[in-house]
Parts: C-alpha cells; structure tokens; sequence
C-alpha cells in the first residue's frame, strides 16, 4: 500500500452493506413477511410496487392500511383497478390531498389527512388508522418525505430508530404484524442503511 | 420528440447482514459477485467469511491487483485459514518476475476463452479448493450488453460449470465492478448465487 492508500484509508471508514439477488426465492421470502421491512426502490412506476406487494403472505386475506404521502388515493385507486391486490382490502389514508378534504364524498375506504410534518405526526396518523381500520399489513410511502438516507445527520437517525423502537414495541402486535415503509432514492444513493430496529431490507432495482 | 423509456429488467435484492453466515458460510457453486469498486481490503473481508471454518486453497486470478499489492494488503488485513494462489495476470509486461510457489505471472487473457484456459490450466497447479476470478469487468459491461456479449458470456459460465467445478474444486466466484454502469442484466439462469458487495466510503471527521 503507498503512503496516498493509507492517508486516505487514515481518513475514510467504510461501512458494508452486503446484498443478495432473489428473484426466484422472492414469493417465498414475502410469503411469511412481517416485522419492520424497509423496500427501498429507484423511482419505480407504482405498478411495480402492487407487483411486489401481491406477493406477500399470498394466499391470506388481510387489510392493508396504505398510508400515502407521496400519491393521492385517486391514483391509487385507478392502478389497483387496473391491476388488482387479491385477496387484500385497502384502506387508505391520503395525506396528498388532504388539503382538498372532500367531505362531500363519503368513501369507505379512504380518509383524507393533512400530510404529517414529522414522525411523531406520522405516530398519531398511524393509531388513527389502526383505530379507524384494524389493519393486518400498514404501509408507509413514503419515508423519503422525513428522511434522506443520502446524507442523513445522526440526530435524524437516532430519530428515526427511535420512531422504530417506538413501532415494534406499541404497534407491531400478533394481528397487526407487517410494517413496511417505502424509499425512493430519487434524493441520492443510501449513504447509510437504517439496519437498526430492521427486520429486513429489500431493493428493487429497475433498469430501463 | 418525447424521449420514451422501457423497462429492461426489475432486480430484487435483500440485505442479507443478519444472514451472511447461512448464506456466504457454505458457499459454493458459481457466484457472480458485484461490487461497486471495492478494494482488495474489502474482498479480503468478504472471503474471510466464505466457508470460514474450512481451511482451503485459493486459486485468484488477479487482472485488477499485482502479487505486490495483494501481499502488502494481506499483511494488514490477514486471509484466515485460506491459502492463496496468485495468478498474476497485471505485472506480468512490466519487469522480468520469477513465478514463485504461491504465485505465478502470466499475460492477461484477451477473451472469456482464454480466461477459461488460464483458470483450468492453474486449477490442478494450485491445488484449489475456490477460484477467484478478478475481474469479469475486462470482459463485459452488463450495463450495455449486447447479445453476442451476453451469449459469449453465458457460454463462458457453462464451461465454467463443466470444467471448473468438481468435487474438490466446487466454488467459483467471479467479480465484477459496476462502475460503469448498474447492471441491465443479470445472468440469474446460469449463476447459483448472485451477491452485491456495497461499500459506502464516508469522510472521517477529525476534531483537532
């Protein structure tokens, strides 16, 4: 090693992050999904999202509780039309057109939220959907709203793993038993990968 | 002229942290090993946690690293009960070097078929349990394959199976360095394993 090798190994820590392809062992992996799953994804069409999501713990009927801050419920709606989540109902809370709060229409299947401005709003819009929903499944989409993995500060993840301790100790529950909360690493590539308080972590990787 | 995009190929990956012993702790077969630029420090650590407890020898051929540079990184970040076998493939025009009992100097190959005959020729010279090669990327950019490439390539992975492969002999891994471009294709078929090997170098703060 020449002496610039070790000056810059002097100055620089890695961390490693260690990946395996699993397209074929996929529907097994999601068919006893649960705990904390973070899926993390490069700008994927939503359709790609169903296409994982009908995957998991196949062959169940759950509810799913979608709580959305990045694509309204009218979109959703329109794509699960196209290409349905079988055996899974739906419920949504849609923090995107909140602000529009039509309560003239009364939906069964959704409610209208105003987005939440950090993760302790996130904690009280995730109880007002397990009181309203009782979900199996929740899912939030997407963290990329709180946090920016590409270049995160320490109090942000301590922040964040504490927000974690904070789901597998009071919302994580015999019934209520898969969390998995999306990221779109449209901001930059994962500098640091949240392992902590994790089950697992999943990409999905698109090339076009 | 709206630019139109299609999906070429969708990848699903898991962070395999928690499972990196049952994974990589009985590896063998063909193992296609990607990585975005790692240095020779981090394939060190990545061996030493394939079959660990197994004391083997290792066939590495090196396009990438010298004998020189491999044995200066050993000295620091010691192979545990792997014994190496250098096929030094990058000093190999630069001065007159003795072949010596863990390491011998040959051109680099200029294809896959070639590539093939210097693996098979050491195999029996080396005595080797695993066969490193390094790296695929002299040969192949997957970001942008064509498909004489990619056929050329998968006929290199059959032979591989047929020629390399055996009862003593019964892990390959071949690295390839993203670096020019994430990977449109991923030869899934003719591969046991597929890993990525992500290293996330951060700037050390020093407070003076």
């Amino acid at each position: 090693m020449n002496v610039e090798d070790i000056e810059y190994k002097k100055n620089t820590q890695n961390s490693i992050n260690y990946w395996k392809e699993i397209e074929e062992e996929l529907p097994n992996e999601l068919q006893n999904l649960n705990g904390i799953i973070l899926l993390t994804y490069n700008s994927v069409e939503f359709t790609h999202i169903i296409n994982f999501l009908q995957n998991i713990r196949k062959g169940e009927f759950l509810t799913v509780l979608y709580i959305s801050l990045v694509r309204s419920y009218n979109y959703i709606k329109s794509a699960l039309d196209l290409k349905p989540l079988n055996q899974k109902k739906i419920m949504f809370i849609d923090c995107v057109s909140g602000y529009a709060f039509p309560i003239d229409e009364q939906i069964d299947e959704a409610f209208y939220h105003k987005p939440p401005l950090n993760l302790d709003e996130m904690k009280e819009i995730i109880q007002f959907g397990i009181d309203k929903t009782n979900p199996d499944i929740i899912i939030i989409d997407s963290l990329s709203q709180f946090i920016n993995f590409s270049k995160t500060t320490s109090g942000e993840l301590s922040q964040f793993y504490e927000f974690l301790k904070n789901i597998k100790e009071n919302t994580i529950s015999i019934t209520q038993n898969t969390f998995i909360l999306l990221y779109d690493t449209k901001l930059g590539a994962i500098q640091c990968l949240p392992k902590k308080n994790m089950d697992s972590i999943f990409k999905i990787e698109i090339s076009k | 002229m709206t630019e139109t995009t299609r999906v070429v190929q969708i990848n699903y990956w898991k962070e395999i942290r928690k499972d990196i012993q049952k994974t990589i702790g009985k590896l063998n077969g063909l193992v296609l090993l990607t990585h975005n630029s790692v240095e020779f420090f981090d394939i060190v650590d990545f061996l030493n946690n394939v079959r660990r407890d197994e004391d083997l020898n290792v066939l590495y051929i090196s396009l990438i690293n010298s004998y020189s540079q491999i044995k200066n990184v050993l000295k620091e970040k010691p192979l545990f009960s792997k014994k190496l076998f250098v096929v030094d493939c990058v000093s190999g025009f630069l001065v007159e070097l003795q072949d010596s009992i863990d390491c011998v100097y040959r051109r680099p190959p200029e294809s896959l078929e070639e590539m093939k005959d210097l693996i098979v020729t050491h195999i029996q010279i080396s005595d080797s349990n695993m066969i490193v090669v390094d790296s695929l990327s002299q040969f192949i950019n997957f970001s942008m394959p064509n498909e004489a490439d990619l056929n050329n390539f998968y006929h290199f992975l059959n032979t591989m199976k047929e020629k390399a492969i055996s009862i003593t002999t019964d892990t390959v891994i071949l690295l390839y360095d993203d670096k020019m471009g994430s990977m449109q294709k991923l030869p899934s078929m003719f591969t046991n394993m597929i890993l990525k090997l992500e290293v996330i170098k951060e700037k050390i703060k020093w407070n003076d």
